[in-house]
């Protein structure tokens, strides 16, 4: 099969506010697909919803054929489901190189009964540790890595928590803004990579983003959503074209 | 009938709880911490209104007011020593409570050092104790009289400053979301250190009423903290109304109910702060944010206040 | 003449002591996050499992007598003098007893509060440590009640000369310490210690990395209460005697003193944290009776507790991070790094 996450009906409230409101959605193995529209419009709300962080008052998420809705977000990471957030949430009292070996999958020396017993896991640790280092130096964060990751910079704090997600060997990841507040050139050097990974990690992304000149240069697919709803699915030029789209997102006349 | 005199002790204790538990619900609210020291304010109230009535004969009402002056002042000179500036430094909100717990024995040990070489350990104010009357076989005592008017007097107070007033409209602003009442242009700093005399006062009027029920010593408002923070637990700390109602279920659950283990089960008096505690857990396990929400119609009155 | 030699003996045991306890609080707070306030309550329940073993195994079976009285005090004594296999026999079950009950108990006083924010944890443990000390104050049969627990013997009192005793005990006092501490060490130069400091840097995030938060924090209560636990013990049998005001919530401070101090997450920092309070300890102990010979205007012994309390709030304010400052955790990984300076 190739869906990968497959969102029916998904429908989450605060309060009196419906965030989502009937979203149904479908992504395949491989693509790299946009989420767009106006602040507000609930786009973090569903990777909160997806990732596990809410339960969804109503509807059904499929992740690789399996159910997921409603499974912790510790589960839902386990399957091969990552996301990065907006605002950074790296481990400021760790250093760069600890929050990339955060990430890594079922780590023998992360259970306590094998942790004092360093023989144990050793090699698996250093595997990791080369990997993540090689990953760090392909992002250029390799000089940072003995740094705290709260005495980087914030482009570089962008950077990490990337790189963080990737290591973690994703089949899925959820990118939420990925170059939001970063300098023009440094944002382009952070798509050129998450192209590059694409192709050495067998990927598939799913990315919110706002710089739509460069989402478009490399996305295949986009969903644009508004108040909670998905308005527009397409291609970029379906999705360009479109008038609702213009009018409530991209501004100006067809 | 021993069940009236329980609701009566019950009422009167809670009052106290009430008035604690309004001073922590505050500062809870405007700065996100637990003060552990807010014991040692109700302490010092204590102390200066026994020390005032009986060394100097000083009128009831005003060594009261007096307590809340001098209570708050000292709160706020505490709060401007040490809790802003690490405010200031952005710290975890464990490190203010740490901080309050190295304030409370700091003071709570000095007050010992002063009292000790002047054998002022235990003083009672002047008053003494007499039943004014007698309701369904319970003897109501002039304490009851002074402490819980004063309470109902010093709760309505404060719901007419939060609700009518500019102030108590900051206030509830900062307690929503700070940031946003700095932005637009609340002196949040300025509202911190209103609640602190606020509270600070609260405290040391409770103190200076226990010292007229009881007697004041420099344990008596650690001894009181357990049972007063659940008060304001049971508020869901950003409740008033709630944490009111919290103070009047702690004093039936340490009188009434204790007293009904007693008499049925043979549980020792001793153990009462274990229904406290159980009630604290209980809340914390079922309903952790106590009764924040809650609307129930008599509430709808306070509804105006913090939520 | 002051006993020099004695003195450092006791204060180098409660070192000890308190190096285990200060170890079990950097684990919970320093690295995990868990601010445990209710530390006392767990040392205390390692004494009290500590004092009943000494009944269990040192009293006769079906003697009737009543554990808490003088005669039966001196019998349990009487008998480790006497007995030394019997003596080390208690010593090693006195210690595992311990170690297993309160780390139960640690697990379930932390239950309610492993979902909660830590502020609530904090609360929780600090109110449940007020009323252990209430219940065991008035609750007789395991306890003592006011009458407390006595007869605990020194493992080693079947050595026979009073100094020697001390001495052995310190010895085998600061060789537990010492091997805890290098478990302490050990586990948290790992992806295990690693993984309590993404829980203590960002739940949240950690969680959406795989880790089981609540599950973890549990476990974590669960190591330092086995060590508080152990401690505890390790007081009983040096003091002998047990009862609820050796266990003020004053005590939980003094460790967060020591840990505050020394340095959080950092195992080399706690132990200068536990040897500078110590040995202040016992120094403001001597100048407070100095002091009260003088008669002065403010009753001097309270003042150690105020410095207590003024040496936390200078700490808090100006050198929080403590002495020795919290360094990356020393796994392989860093070889790497190493090898491409």
């Amino acid at each position: 099969m190739n869906e990968i996450l497959k969102v029916i009906n998904v429908v989450k409230s605060f309060g009196g506010l419906k965030a989502v409101d009937g979203v149904s959605l479908t992504i395949n193995k491989g693509e790299l697909v946009g989420l767009i529209g106006p602040n507000g419009s609930g786009k973090t709300t569903l990777f909160n919803v997806v990732s596990g962080l809410y339960k969804p008052d109503e509807g059904e998420i499929y992740f690789l054929g399996e159910r997921i809705d409603g499974l912790p977000s510790h589960k839902i990471f386990e399957k091969g489901l990552v996301r990065s957030f907006q605002n950074p949430r790296l481990f400021l009292g760790m250093s760069c190189l600890e929050n990339m070996l955060i990430a890594p999958k079922n780590q023998i020396g992360e259970k306590a009964r094998y942790a004092p017993f360093h023989r144990v896991w050793a090699p698996q640790e250093l595997e990791y540790g080369e990997e993540a280092f090689e990953l760090m130096r392909f992002l250029n964060l390799n000089q940072a890595s003995k740094y705290l990751s709260s005495e980087i910079s914030g482009g570089q704090m962008k950077l990490l928590e990337l790189g963080r997600g990737l290591i973690a060997k994703p089949k899925l990841l959820l990118l939420d803004e990925p170059t939001a507040g970063v300098a023009p050139k440094l944002a382009r050097e952070i798509f050129e990579k998450i192209i590059e990974l694409k192709k050495s990690y067998d990927v598939t992304f799913f990315i919110i983003e706002h710089r739509l000149e460069m989402l478009f240069d490399y996305v295949e697919h986009v969903f644009v959503m508004h108040n909670g709803k998905i308005i527009a699915s397409g291609s970029k030029e379906d999705v360009v074209n479109n008038p609702l789209v213009r009018k409530v997102y991209l501004g100006g006349e067809v | 009938m021993e069940i009236t005199q329980s609701i009566i002790n019950s009422i009167l204790i809670g009052s106290f709880y009430a008035l604690m538990g309004l001073g922590i619900t505050m500062i809870y609210a405007v700065t996100k911490m637990f003060n552990f020291a807010h014991g040692e304010f109700m302490t010092i109230g204590a102390y200066i209104t026994a020390m005032l009535t009986s060394f100097y004969n000083l009128n009831l009402a005003l060594a009261v007011i007096l307590s809340f002056i001098i209570s708050g002042a000292i709160a706020v000179f505490i709060s401007e020593l040490i809790y802003e500036p690490l405010i200031k430094k952005r710290v975890k909100t464990i490190l203010l409570f740490i901080a309050s717990i190295a304030v409370g024995i700091s003071i709570r040990n000095i007050i010992y050092m002063i009292v000790i070489p002047r054998n002022l350990f235990y003083i009672k104010t002047a008053i003494p104790t007499r039943v004014v009357f007698t309701f369904g076989g319970g003897n109501v005592t002039n304490v009851f009289l002074y402490v819980v008017p004063t309470t109902i007097l010093l709760v309505l107070l404060l719901h007419l400053m939060l609700t009518k007033t500019k102030l108590g409209t900051a206030m509830r602003c900062v307690a929503e979301n700070s940031e946003l009442a700095q932005i637009i242009g609340v002196n949040v700093r300025n509202i911190r250190r209103i609640a602190w005399v606020i509270s600070g006062g609260l405290a040391g009027v409770a103190g200076a009423l226990w010292a007229v029920y009881l007697i004041a010593y420099p344990e008596v408002g650690w001894v009181n903290l357990l049972s007063s923070f659940t008060a304001s637990y049971i508020g869901g700390l950003i409740s008033f109304s709630g944490t009111i109602i919290g103070g009047y279920i702690v004093g039936i659950g340490e009188n009434l109910v204790m007293n009904m283990l007693n008499k049925i089960i043979g549980v020792d008096v001793g153990y009462k702060l274990l229904i406290t505690f159980s009630i604290l857990v209980g809340i914390m396990l079922f309903k952790p944010t106590g009764l924040a929400e809650i609307s129930l119609p008599k509430i709808k009155f306070f509804r105006k206040s913090m939520k | 003449m002051v006993d020099i030699i004695g003195a450092a003996i006791s204060t180098l045991t409660f070192f000890g002591i308190y190096l285990i306890l200060s170890i079990s609080l950097n684990l919970e707070y320093g690295y995990a996050g868990q601010p445990n306030f209710g530390v006392v309550a767990f040392y205390a329940a390692g004494a009290y499992v500590a004092g009943n073993i000494a009944n269990l195994m040192l009293l006769p079976f079906g003697s009737g007598l009543d554990p808490f009285m003088p005669e039966a005090v001196s019998i349990k004594m009487q008998a480790a003098v006497q007995n030394p296999l019997l003596s080390i026999l208690f010593f090693i079950t006195a210690l595992l007893s311990s170690a297993l009950i309160v780390g139960a108990f640690g697990y379930l006083a932390s239950y309610p509060a492993l979902r909660a924010k830590e502020d609530f944890l904090a609360i929780v443990l600090l109110a449940f440590g007020e009323i252990l000390r209430v219940i065991v104050r008035n609750y007789y049969p395991i306890a003592g009640g006011t009458v407390g627990l006595g007869g605990i013997p020194n493992p080693f009192a079947w050595i026979g000369q009073t100094q020697l005793i001390r001495l052995s005990y310190m010895i085998a006092v600061l060789g537990l310490a010492g091997g805890i501490y290098f478990f302490a060490e050990k586990i948290s130069n790992s992806p295990y210690g690693r993984m309590l400091k993404s829980i203590r840097d960002d739940d949240l995030a950690s969680s959406f990395f795989g880790k089981k938060v609540p599950w973890v924090r549990g476990q974590i209560m669960f190591i330092g209460s086995i060590l508080a636990g152990i401690a505890g013990a390790l007081y009983a049998m040096y003091s002998g005697y047990v009862q609820a005001d050796d266990f003020l919530p004053f005590k939980t401070f003094e460790i967060w003193v020591m840990v505050l101090v020394g340095g959080l997450a950092n195992n080399k920092g706690v132990v200068c944290g536990a040897l500078l309070m110590t040995f202040a300890e016992k120094i403001l102990g001597i100048i407070s009776v100095e002091l009260s010979l003088l008669k002065l205007p403010l009753e001097p012994s309270y003042l150690r507790y105020v410095i207590y309390g003024v040496i936390m709030l200078v700490i808090l304010l100006y050198r929080p991070s403590g002495i020795i400052r919290e360094a990356s955790l020393k796994t392989p990984a860093w070889k790497v790094v190493k090898e491409n300076e």
